[in-house]
């Protein structure tokens, strides 16, 4: 019962804020809102007993990718601009797509018989995240890192300022 | 109704991935298209870990939706770089008013 009731506070912050993001005109409105998207996703992870990824949800997703969405929410935003409120693309279709995939997507949850195991008992999983970082998916998790460090040259690559340009653009 | 059960987080689960599906098709900010994607990177990475407590058992989904937070960290590196760039280019963020290959 109590369980149940902090379930559907947590799923009604985080579907709330993603249609804050997906409604509001403003750039900056739709960033901060994502943020209370993000915690209701990590408060459901810790729900389901992955206390680990609960926690890496909130330092890499608010403390990494939205300060950087919202750093560049900023820096693209300008001062001058006569814009204010943009307009969506299509609206309606848009809206039309989205129905479809998600009734075809309840249609399917709702109607498949899930082969639903026992629920075991909540454990802490870091110990057991490490070791498998390190047995079984040793291979994804050495590429992840050279997709990390891939991603990471490529970003410097980009932004960086052509040569001779850099002087007035200031 | 009142005990949570796997359907529960599913239908969140597509209830995130279709608002950022509407996202991605309807806004026109670059910066926000990518909030979408990254609102269908969390529907995903969900069901993941909804299936590896309810239906599989152990760490396997988890260890999915960690190699899933790491997929969207690289992506909205690079995205951010390249939308950055665009501003540099073409002051302006909007993506139907980006159409030249060459500035």
């Amino acid at each position: 019962m109590t369980e149940a009731v902090i379930w559907y506070f947590f799923a009604v912050v985080t579907v709330l804020s993603a249609l804050v993001v997906a409604f509001s005109r403003s750039a900056m409105h739709s960033g901060i809102s994502l943020l209370f998207t993000l915690l209701g996703v990590a408060a459901l992870y810790a729900m389901l007993g992955a206390d680990f990824l609960a926690i890496t949800q909130i330092v890499v997703y608010v403390g990494g990718i939205l300060v950087l969405v919202l750093f560049a929410v900023m820096m693209t935003n300008r001062i001058m601009s006569t814009q204010l409120h943009e307009e969506l693309v299509q609206p309606a279709a848009a809206l039309a797509v989205a129905a479809v995939i998600l009734t075809l997507l309840l249609l399917v949850i709702h109607r498949t018989a899930w082969p639903v195991a026992a629920v075991e008992q909540m454990l802490p999983t870091t110990a057991q995240i490490g070791r498998g970082f390190l047995t079984r998916y040793l291979f994804p998790f050495e590429f992840a890192s050279i997709l990390l460090l891939v991603a990471m040259m490529g970003a410097a690559m980009i932004v960086r300022e052509p040569k001779g340009k850099g002087g007035e653009r200031g | 109704m009142m005990q949570i059960s796997l359907v529960h987080y599913l239908t969140l689960g597509a209830i995130l991935l279709a608002l950022g599906v509407f996202i991605v098709t309807s806004r026109r900010n670059a910066i926000v298209i990518l909030m979408g994607v990254e609102l269908i990177l969390n529907g995903a990475a969900l069901n993941f870990v909804a299936f590896s407590r309810y239906v599989a058992g152990g760490i396997n989904g988890q260890m999915m939706t960690v190699f899933i937070i790491v997929l969207a960290v690289a992506e909205a590196a690079v995205a951010l770089a390249i939308v950055l760039a665009i501003f540099r280019n073409f002051q302006t963020v909007r993506v139907e008013q980006v159409d030249r290959l060459r500035h």
